[in-house]
């Protein structure tokens, strides 16, 4: 079976239950919804169509404190909202900074392969 | 393909920053059992408060909060991030890859979880306390005028980081599947548990945009316009809401009726029956799943009743067929009734009540009497705690040895699954007639009419069984890390590939593969040996 069957088979299906929902639906937000959904899950499905399978040895990386630290930036910009100015400076300054980090790891990733 | 770089000694940065899946696997597993035990507790605090009529141990503002917070715990940072962090472990031993796609993807996913549930929590620590409006959040309940102060807020961003937060593990498990396949493992060749993990990812990728998006227009409501205002804004926020919330259900049931699946065949020393039968049920599960999320909306009169209802009844369907799968495994296999094979059968017998409580409120005149009643709270606990905890702890007893090398205690394990058979059935099912004599949820006190004091005292009873259920597990973990009993690579002669690498695994997950050459590669050899 190919990888990509269960997928596109999954999106089709979601199509076609939303499809009998815009004509059973006298509202429109519901099946706007639904449709919604199964584009994202056609999204997946031409991904598993359309990918390639790594070729070559990948070197995974086995750190990257610069991702966790986005995670903790993205949490402090959200908060800064509430609390203050200062706060989304700091979750702004350190989200560029945690960002940066990974870009310069994924090219050193690069250069290694 | 992929090689890993030279493991760094461990270190607080190591533990923070590791994207080794069986790390990120294992901070999640934690971190959410923390939460389950905090939302627990809460929950505890709620039945004694119920244990009689006319007690007031918490004031009703306090248990507004209570009941807020357990049921957003365990749905955000506990049921959700429990069932990807077996996923996210396990997925690329099942099929052979030597690590995830997208790690760092994944470990932010995995940092958003908990920093979402502390920003949820923070709101305790605020004026006017945590949010108090039910997980739902239902507008207009939860606009500003109506629930003031930053608790709320709070609430609605820690909702959105963990959402988030599982999203991202979901696309990282999803691609490793599509990507990283070891040579030989082809779709029809996945175990049944990593299938039930396709089917989750896809559920949580189309979903729970909705509820990100529910969330951020609630914000945007509370603080600058009318977005869930007139008559159709509380019905607009209801679907944006349900399109995640009854998906979620599935998201956390998939991956433990694969766990649950994988423990009968193993336990019952043959292959899973009906297999590609059980691939289809759980697509087609999944898709139908996403289809039935207004008959959580038939009270509201705002939503096509027909549609919703028809979808929801199909759902039988699949339902039926992975039952008849793991029943088909069970009949004719030489069964051993061990902790995880109990906790499996536990799950399996638990969750049909849920499932057939569930017909009742899939049909609109029916759901009408018992909306918004206790029946509604029996009904998902039975899903929810007797059916996925179950599937959970089954889990956790039949891969414990993988991920530490160590046994837990069979005895204490047979123990703690007694406490929460007898505990769950006491809780769950006196909510079931309490709900159906008309006892409404989300209320600190109740008049003592028909029997409401008596069902309410059983549940109070099977609350606390629960929890010593639970210390008995805590005990077992003790016990196991203190003396501990060398599991070896494969201590239940399994069917996967995960059972063929080292106890607990190398960084890298294998030295070498078997040819895979089934969907059950160590019970193909087995057999050859023999």
């Amino acid at each position: 079976m190919k990888v990509a069957l269960p997928f596109v088979a999954w999106a089709t299906l979601l199509t076609v239950l939303a499809a009998v929902l815009w004509v059973w639906s006298s509202d429109h937000v519901p099946p706007a919804i639904f449709t919604a959904a199964a584009a994202v899950a056609w999204c997946v499905g031409l991904y598993a169509l359309f990918h390639r399978f790594p070729r070559a040895l990948r070197r995974a990386p086995d750190l990257s404190l610069g991702s966790a630290l986005v995670a903790a930036a993205i949490t402090m910009l959200l908060v800064g909202l509430l609390v203050g100015e200062w706060l989304l400076l700091i979750g702004g300054g350190a989200l560029l900074i945690c960002l940066v980090c990974v870009a310069r790891e994924l090219r050193a990733d690069r250069r290694v392969q | 393909m992929s090689v890993l770089a030279v493991p760094r000694r461990a270190s607080l940065i190591g533990w923070i920053g590791s994207t080794d899946h069986k790390r990120i696997g294992v901070r999640v597993g934690t971190y959410a059992f923390g939460f389950f035990l905090l939302s627990g507790a809460f929950a505890l605090v709620m039945r004694t408060e119920l244990a009689r009529p006319g007690l007031q141990i918490v004031s009703e503002n306090t248990y507004n909060e209570l009941f807020t917070m357990h049921g957003s715990g365990m749905f955000f940072l506990v049921m959700a991030p429990l069932a990807l962090a077996l996923g996210i472990y396990f997925v690329p031993l099942q099929i052979g890859a030597s690590d995830i796609a997208w790690p760092r993807l994944a470990l932010i996913g995995d940092w958003l979880i908990p920093l979402g549930g502390l920003t949820m929590f923070s709101g305790f620590l605020t004026d006017h306390g945590a949010a108090k409006d039910g997980w739902t959040a239902f507008a207009p309940l939860s606009d500003i005028s109506r629930s003031p102060g930053y608790g709320m807020d709070l609430w609605i961003f820690g909702g959105i980081l963990a959402t988030a937060g599982v999203m991202l593990l979901a696309i990282s498990v999803l691609t490793t599947i599509i990507r990283f396949r070891a040579p030989g493992m082809t779709m029809l060749r996945l175990p049944v548990f990593t299938w039930s993990m396709i089917a989750t990812c896809l559920l949580v990728i189309a979903s729970f945009p909705a509820l990100i998006v529910a969330l951020s227009l609630l914000f945007v409501d509370r603080h600058f316009s009318g977005v869930y205002e007139g008559a159709s804004g509380p019905v607009l926020y209801q679907h944006l809401f349900w399109f995640y919330g009854h998906p979620v259900v599935y998201v956390i049931f998939f991956p433990f009726i694969g766990a649950v699946a994988e423990v009968v065949a193993v336990f019952s020393r043959r292959r899973f029956f009906g297999y590609h039968a059980l691939v289809l049920s759980l697509l087609v599960f999944a898709a139908l799943s996403m289809s039935v999320w207004a008959h959580h909306m038939f009270a509201t009169g705002r939503v096509t009743n027909q549609y919703f209802s028809l979808t929801s009844t199909i759902l039988l369907v699949p339902a039926g067929v992975e039952y008849f799968d793991l029943i088909g495994t069970m009949i004719g296999g030489s069964i051993l009734l061990s902790t995880a094979m109990l906790f499996a059968v536990g799950f399996i017998v638990l969750f049909l009540i849920g499932g057939l409580t569930g017909i009742i409120v899939a049909s609109p005149p029916l759901d009408y009497h018992v909306h918004d009643t206790f029946f509604v709270v029996g009904h998902f606990h039975y899903t929810i705690f007797a059916g996925s905890l179950f599937g959970f702890f089954a889990a956790v007893y039949y891969w414990y040895p993988k991920v530490t090398g160590r046994m837990l205690r069979e005895g204490l394990g047979k123990l703690q699954f007694l406490l929460y058979f007898v505990g769950a059935n006491l809780t769950f099912f006196p909510m079931l007639v309490s709900g159906y004599e008309g006892m409404p949820r989300r209320v600190a006190d109740y008049e003592n009419i028909h029997d409401l004091s008596l069902m309410n005292m059983l549940s109070t009873i099977g609350a606390f069984t629960i929890a010593l259920g639970t210390l008995v597990f805590l005990w077992n973990l003790r016990v196991s890390s203190r003396t501990p009993v060398p599991a070896g690579n494969d201590p239940w002669e399994g069917h996967t590939l995960e059972w063929w690498t080292t106890s607990p695994p190398p960084p890298h997950n294998f030295d070498s593969l078997p040819p895979v050459r089934s969907y059950t590669p160590l019970y193909d050899r087995r057999l050859g040996e023999t």
